[in-house]
């Protein structure tokens, strides 16, 4: 990564040495407050083994009167100073950024050469590259070709087998089917030629029940008709001569 | 007395020649006049022929009919004659717990009933 070296940048690395040295200086002070403070209070160690010495409020006001005005000396004094050394570090550093551009631009061009050669390289491992990527991919279709063409004549071959076993399987089930449709139908035809059989049966004897009743019917009235013509037609001599036959018939059987 | 007894038993053909007889015998019984004991016996011991026409028959018929019967039986037998004209034609005879229908409407029965069985 190539630092630019502009105007912001150089603000900001003045900016962070500031900040540091002001660190710096407030650490100093600190410092200087606690040895103050260790000379003023007493130490645990003296209040806990020596005498205590009392302090009057007004002495107290004064003293620490006395040491703001020695903090604020000293921080005016810092200030002064701190101010004094940043204008330095930055006339020190742009006189050294007024002599070192020249050096970085110098680097900066050589380093755009040997990126501009590196470049040209880049391009021409790529021009081999591309083209030994042709040649591959040439050679990769020529392959996938065959592969896909023994790939087909295999499908082929699988698809005729699949064609030839799903023959067979249609066959089979047909023959299955036609065998089952076969067994139904009989069993059907069979069970209605039974049924056909009993309803004929039933209408064959109904019909000579039916036929009964009616010659029943139709000879009883013949019988009716009979009795009153014949009874009418008999004479006399004729009634006598069947009751003398009808004597010796029982003369036969119960005399 | 028993000649003509006899005679009267001779003519007696029916049951109700039997029983006016018999009803002739008590009455005469009632007035004191002697008959024999066992000549209401003998007459209600006569065998009995029951016989069922279709016609009223005459006298003469009935005549007829009980000298066959007296011929062929060897005795003495009273007809109980019912007259039934549903019976077309012949007769129906009881004799000695014994029956006979011997009547043509039996017989046109026997005709028409067998035909339809043929």
């Amino acid at each position: 990564m190539i630092f630019n070296l502009n105007g912001q940048n150089i603000f900001l690395i003045i900016f962070l040495i500031l900040i540091a040295s002001a660190i710096v200086m407030v650490i100093d002070i600190l410092r200087i407050l606690k040895k103050e403070r260790k000379k003023l209070f007493l130490s645990k160690d003296f209040a806990k083994n020596e005498l205590f010495l009392r302090i009057s409020e007004d002495f107290k006001k004064q003293l620490e009167e006395s040491i703001a005005r020695e903090i604020q000396k000293n921080i005016e004094e810092f200030k002064d100073k701190l101010q004094k050394t940043s204008e330095e570090i930055v006339r020190n550093y742009r006189n050294w950024f007024e002599g070192g551009d020249q050096k970085i631009q110098k680097i900066i061009s050589q380093f755009s050469q040997q990126l501009s050669q590196e470049m040209e390289k880049i391009k021409e491992e790529m021009a081999q590259l591309t083209k030994f990527s042709l040649k591959n991919q040439t050679y990769l279709s020529e392959i996938a070709s065959e592969k896909i063409s023994e790939l087909n004549q295999a499908l082929k071959g699988e698809l005729s087998k699949i064609q030839q076993s799903s023959l067979k399987i249609s066959e089979e089930l047909s023959k299955e089917l036609s065998q089952k449709f076969e067994k139904i139908y009989q069993s059907a035809r069979e069970t209605l030629n039974k049924k056909v059989m009993e309803v004929e049966k039933k209408i064959e004897n109904y019909k000579k029940e039916r036929f009964k009743e009616m010659d029943q019917k139709i000879y009883q009235m013949l019988e009716k008709v009979a009795k009153k013509t014949i009874g009418k037609a008999i004479d006399l001599s004729t009634h006598e001569k069947l009751v003398m036959e009808a004597l010796e018939k029982a003369k036969r059987e119960i005399f | 007395m028993e000649k003509s007894f006899a005679e009267l038993i001779k003519n007696i053909k029916t049951t109700e020649e039997l029983s006016l007889v018999l009803d002739e015998i008590t009455k005469k019984r009632l007035k004191g006049k002697k008959i024999p004991s066992d000549l209401e016996k003998k007459l209600r011991a006569l065998p009995k022929l029951r016989l069922e026409i279709a016609f009223s028959p005459p006298e003469s018929f009935i005549k007829r009919v009980s000298q066959w019967l007296e011929k062929e039986l060897g005795q003495k037998i009273i007809l109980d004659v019912v007259v039934n004209p549903k019976i077309i034609g012949g007769a129906v005879i009881e004799f000695q717990g014994k029956w006979r229908d011997f009547s043509l409407a039996k017989e046109i029965h026997h005709l028409l009933s067998d035909y339809p069985a043929e």
